[in-house]
């Protein structure tokens, strides 16, 4: 695999049989319905994860007690059409840019993902997101510890 | 980026720098490489590739679980 293949922005489509608006706001004020447990960072003890609705807001995790973890910040915030956010804490979810679409199609809801920012293979490469990466997982590393 | 450049960016010592980039080479996220009496370490593209793929099969299963509570959201409006 080359390097531009192996960083490449991850692209995803999928059809929901629901509005425009349902579709947004499922995937946002509701994200603490669906949001698979297993890749948050308190798991069982997660009570919400949290979008703050506006460019510059947080998307944070909340435990059952009180504490938060960061998840991301909003870049752009376009009810109930996009959203992008730059995921920026989490180890295993480095400095990267979140987009997602929403757009009708009829009654439904095309949704279209791009999780893009892997790593800039043709120069930042060792200076930028990706020492940006090494370095979540290394400042996590001392809460273990 | 040498281990002295690292360690002036964050808030421990440089032995510590030393030991935990040990384990992120252990871990595949780091090379490392001799520069006369100096270790260069630059991030390995591989371990990085790792976790995009990790999240290239987390989003589909994500996905499906956001289309299901997005769908069942929409029929319990009507």
């Amino acid at each position: 695999m080359t390097t531009t293949e192996a960083l490449a922005a991850i692209n995803k489509t999928i059809v929901v049989e629901a509005s425009q608006e349902t579709a947004f706001e499922t995937f946002t004020r509701h994200v603490t319905s669906w949001w698979p447990r297993s890749h948050t960072v308190f798991e069982d003890k997660v009570a919400e994860i949290v979008f703050d609705e506006r460019v510059g807001g947080r998307v944070f995790e909340r435990s059952t007690e009180g504490e938060e973890a960061e998840w991301a910040d909003v870049l752009a915030w376009e009810p109930h059409e996009r959203f992008v956010v730059r995921w920026r804490v989490n180890p295993e979810r480095g400095p990267t840019e979140l987009e997602i679409r929403f757009t009708p199609e009829g009654a439904k809801t095309r949704i279209d993902l791009e999780h893009r920012g892997w790593d800039d293979p043709e120069g930042r490469a060792n200076y930028g997101p990706g020492w940006d990466f090494v370095l979540s997982h290394y400042t996590e590393s001392f809460k273990s510890e | 980026m040498a281990v002295g450049e690292l360690a002036g960016e964050l808030p421990v010592s440089r032995p510590a720098v030393s030991q935990h980039l040990r384990v992120l080479k252990d871990a595949g996220l780091v090379r490392e490489r001799a520069e006369g009496t100096r270790r260069v370490y630059r991030v390995d593209l591989d371990g990085v590739a790792a976790v995009r793929s990790y999240f290239d099969r987390f989003w589909d299963q994500a996905l499906g679980d956001f289309k299901a509570e997005a769908e069942r959201r929409e029929r319990s409006k009507g």
